[in-house]
């Protein structure tokens, strides 16, 4: 644990390292999904995109608006259960709106809560993380060249960048990167968060909600 | 680097290391290099918890399995084009079936015709370019000195 880091960045990036906030992903994984009240579910989202501002990825709610819209319609195609309204002479069925409803917020809240919570910094313990470590290194560094990728002639300059990025050795161990550790005010916020879902799922397991009719 | 046309839409870029390999590492070690991809674009794009990464798991995983058979079974009698156009081909209908079972229901099969052609095209244009990058190129000839 650290004090507070007063200094400029995304707050929950600067006050949590990527293994507090994997744990914390992790365990608001089971909370979002058994959710079944899409009211709850709806906040939840909000609350996933917030934090995402919060750790400074790039917040796009209308590409989260696009794929529910296509996921709610897709689910519209088949009718199941009874017709709400007819529009253009095709029925809206409830039991296809639900169903759809609850995809779209299951995709939508599951990648919000992975993007605040999956960090590219995250290593993983053992051989395997090792190995992700080193393809991330390469893949940093390759990333970081890429505008010498000539279009003119792609695969030799391709070939060039590949063979000198081989060269170097990908560093067993790396510098500590920025949040890698963190500090009570950030864990504490976390420890929040995880405690609010839980709690919501349990009250809504144990006072279940309809949600119309 | 390369716009997506439709939101988490992927040209499948990332397959031209799979497809590369398939002369140059032995079937565990291609496995094992599916799998440090599939990790590390759930990290880097932060999809680890979602549906999204289910679906490059299950999409990777076919089109490895079936681009290493098929380049097994027939060796140089098929085209890197052949070979990554099947591995498409196995890769979108698993993903067309994730879809029916966790997405969109039924109304999966009306995305799986347009799917299809576009996964077929542009896994022929990535396969036609690692046919030529594998002609010309000198890291691979080191990379099999090295293997």
């Amino acid at each position: 644990m650290m004090k507070p880091d007063t200094s400029g960045g995304p707050w929950l990036r600067i006050n949590t390292s990527p293994g507090v906030l994997f744990a914390a992903g992790a365990l608001l994984f089971p909370a979002f999904l058994m959710q079944q009240d899409l009211v709850v579910r709806a906040l939840q989202i909000v609350l996933f995109i917030t934090f995402n501002a919060f750790s400074g990825r790039r917040v796009r709610p209308v590409q989260f608006l696009i794929v529910s819209t296509g996921i709610v319609l897709f689910n519209l195609v088949i009718p199941t259960g009874r017709v709400l309204v007819s529009v253009l002479g095709l029925p809206l069925t409830e039991g296809a709106l639900k169903s759809g409803l609850f995809k779209a917020t299951a995709m939508t809240g599951l990648i919000a809560l992975s993007q605040f919570s999956i960090r590219s910094d995250l290593r993983l313990p053992g051989r395997l993380g090792g190995l992700i470590g080193r393809s991330l290194f390469y893949f940093e560094k390759i990333m970081g060249e890429r505008r010498r990728i000539d279009r003119r002639d792609i695969i030799g300059s391709i070939d060039r960048l590949l063979l000198e990025v081989q060269g170097p050795a990908a560093p067993g161990t790396q510098a500590k990167a920025e949040g890698s550790t963190s500090t009570w005010s950030g864990v504490l916020a976390l420890a929040v968060i995880v405690c609010v879902n839980w709690g919501a799922l349990v009250v809504t397991l144990v006072h279940p909600r309809p949600f119309w009719g | 680097m390369i716009p997506k046309p439709i939101p988490f839409l992927r040209v499948g870029i990332a397959n031209l290391p799979i497809l590369l390999s398939l002369d140059l590492l032995p079937a565990p070690l291609l496995l094992l290099v599916v799998l440090l991809k599939v990790l590390g674009q759930g990290l880097i794009g932060g999809t680890l918890f979602s549906y999204v990464f289910l679906f490059s798991a299950v999409g990777s995983f076919a089109s490895g399995l079936s681009m290493l058979l098929f380049r097994r079974l027939f060796g140089s009698r098929i085209s890197l084009v052949g070979v990554g156009v099947l591995g498409a081909l196995f890769s979108n209908t698993a993903q067309i079936v994730l879809a029916r079972l966790l997405i969109f229901g039924e109304g999966a099969w009306l995305i799986a015709p347009p799917f299809l052609a576009l996964g077929t095209v542009t896994a022929a244009l990535l396969g036609a370019f690692a046919d030529r990058f594998a002609a010309r190129s000198q890291w691979l000839v080191s990379a099999r000195e090295i293997g």
